[in-house]
């Protein structure tokens, strides 16, 4: 069983999470079975955790199946209608449309969507806060880098070395093991090398990764490959493979605390000291699309700001926690 | 009469006064329906109420606004979970129709499973759901989403997961 996630829960609640999962498989064979009733009575403990997810999911989920069982279908449209989530971009804008008061709120609770820690790092091995970087040496001397806000899992077995990145972004050197290899697997797909150093960041509808180092060979969730190599930077969503312009060497510069861009967007740059900034950063559209070039110390991120907003044509302005971006 | 001066002095009296009727037509302007507009408004103060911040609000439309866009929001999304289920419901072979009775318990069941869900990937949720409500396995699974049944795997394990803590309580 993999997946060593889920380090905030009881060591008895994950066994029984993986029994579970393992148990409505479709894999799991009589001898399983009788393991499990093993498992179960080992210790009263083991019982209880069973029993406390058993109860857990138990209501509306009996609710479903209850129904099925009257009106066959029902499950599966409660599939199709429970598989998407959010709501319609139209109604999304509604909300989206807020007066400049909602700027102008000096309140925690507007912050709390931005700065609020996913539930995932609860869960994951290691993560990073606001403005904060962690260079981290594994079990196989691999050395290990998070920028900050990103939270990763780390799952070495004995045949393969997984790396979950679960949000942000990561840079590794990879101590070589030609019996091992290391992959780091996005939402997007994967990134797999022998021994190299490369970075790979993940975003909303895509993964980028930049090689340093040697090569490494990516893989997208639909099965799209391509081998990288040093120099070079590809994105990719889980469908398609998109070529980088030949930057990567910079790709990484946020190890030693730098953002490097050379023609950039604005709108990129500020998504870059996102993660180093409490509160809300709003860039206009028009602001967004300026080219910047540069060298910045995201360690501080106001006087980044402050020298953007000397040589481009823009206005920042300040209130309280938000800062807004603007042409003049 | 002599009360008046009693519960105006009072923060969320005082709240109320000022700003029922501009929030309710705030409400009306992104809603169809007047009555919803006054519910949700009703809402929103009911949560604003509950949460123990009026002695610290210093723009009390902005944090109403806050509240509200919450309160929109579920409702929305509820609205809109109903309406996939129906046409998902209406698809079907046959004649299907829940009777109020089954649709009323349903429509609880998909909501808390949605919020157990909440803010999963969509692949993530998919895979569990099929699994779940549908019994498929794992291979099945990986087959009709077109991927692996290790991530298949992977995915299952991580819903299940979220759904125990959401559950226990143990997300806040």
């Amino acid at each position: 069983m993999t997946d060593r996630a889920r380090s905030g829960l009881p060591a008895t609640v994950k066994v029984a999470i993986d029994w579970m999962v393992f148990l409505d498989s479709g894999n799991a064979q009589p001898c399983d079975k009788s393991a499990f009733e093993v498992w179960l009575g080992a210790d009263p403990s083991h019982r209880q955790a069973w029993e406390s997810l058993n109860y857990a999911l138990s209501s509306p989920f009996h609710q479903v199946a209850q129904a099925e069982r009257e009106s066959p279908g029902t499950a599966g449209a409660a599939t199709r209608a429970l598989r998407s989530s959010g709501i319609s971009l139209e109604r999304r804008r509604l909300l989206r449309n807020g007066s400049v008061m909602m700027l102008l709120l000096g309140l925690s609770g507007s912050l709390m969507f931005a700065r609020r820690k996913p539930l995932d790092s609860l869960l994951s091995d290691l993560s990073t806060g606001t403005g904060e970087r962690k260079h981290i040496t594994l079990s196989d001397g691999s050395q290990l880098t998070l920028n900050a806000r990103t939270t990763v899992d780390i799952d070495f077995s004995a045949q393969l070395r997984r790396v979950r990145l679960k949000q942000g972004e990561l840079s590794i050197q990879v101590a070589a093991d030609k019996t091992r290899p290391l992959e780091v697997w996005t939402d997007h797909g994967s990134a797999r090398a022998l021994g190299t150093r490369f970075s790979m960041r993940q975003m909303d509808q895509y993964s980028v990764v930049g090689v340093q180092q040697h090569s490494v060979h990516v893989r997208t969730l639909c099965g799209q490959q391509a081998v990288i190599t040093d120099g070079h930077a590809l994105r990719f969503s889980d469908t398609a493979l998109f070529p980088l312009p030949d930057d990567s060497s910079r790709l990484d510069a946020w190890v030693n605390g730098l953002l490097e861009v050379e023609d950039e967007s604005l709108g990129a740059v500020i998504e870059a000291l996102r993660p180093y900034r409490y509160g809300l950063i709003r860039v206009s559209s028009a602001a967004a699309r300026l080219r910047v070039f540069g060298v910045f110390a995201l360690d501080h991120s106001d006087q980044a700001l402050q020298s953007l907003a000397q040589v481009l044509p823009i206005n920042v302005s300040r209130f309280g926690p938000v800062t807004l971006i603007d042409v003049q | 009469m002599s009360d008046l001066r009693g519960p105006m002095q009072d923060p969320f009296h005082l709240l109320y006064a000022e700003n029922h009727h501009w929030l309710q037509s705030w409400l009306r302007r992104r809603l169809d329906c007047q009555a919803d507009a006054a519910d949700l408004a009703h809402d929103t103060f009911l949560r604003t109420l509950k949460s123990n911040q009026l002695g610290q609000i210093n723009e009390p439309r902005a944090f109403l606004c806050l509240i509200a866009k919450r309160v929109l929001y579920t409702f929305w999304r509820r609205n809109e979970l109903e309406r996939s289920y129906l046409d998902a419901i209406a698809s079907l072979p046959g004649n299907v129709a829940p009777s109020e009775e089954e649709f009323a318990l349903l429509r609880e069941a998909l909501e808390a499973i949605d919020a157990m869900l909440d803010g999963l990937p969509i692949r993530v949720r998919h895979a569990f759901l099929l699994n779940r409500l549908e019994g498929l396995t794992h291979q099945q699974i990986a087959a009709q989403l077109n991927t692996s049944a290790a991530s298949v795997e992977r995915w299952i394990k991580r819903a299940l997961t979220q759904c125990y803590i959401v559950q226990m309580g143990l997300g806040r």
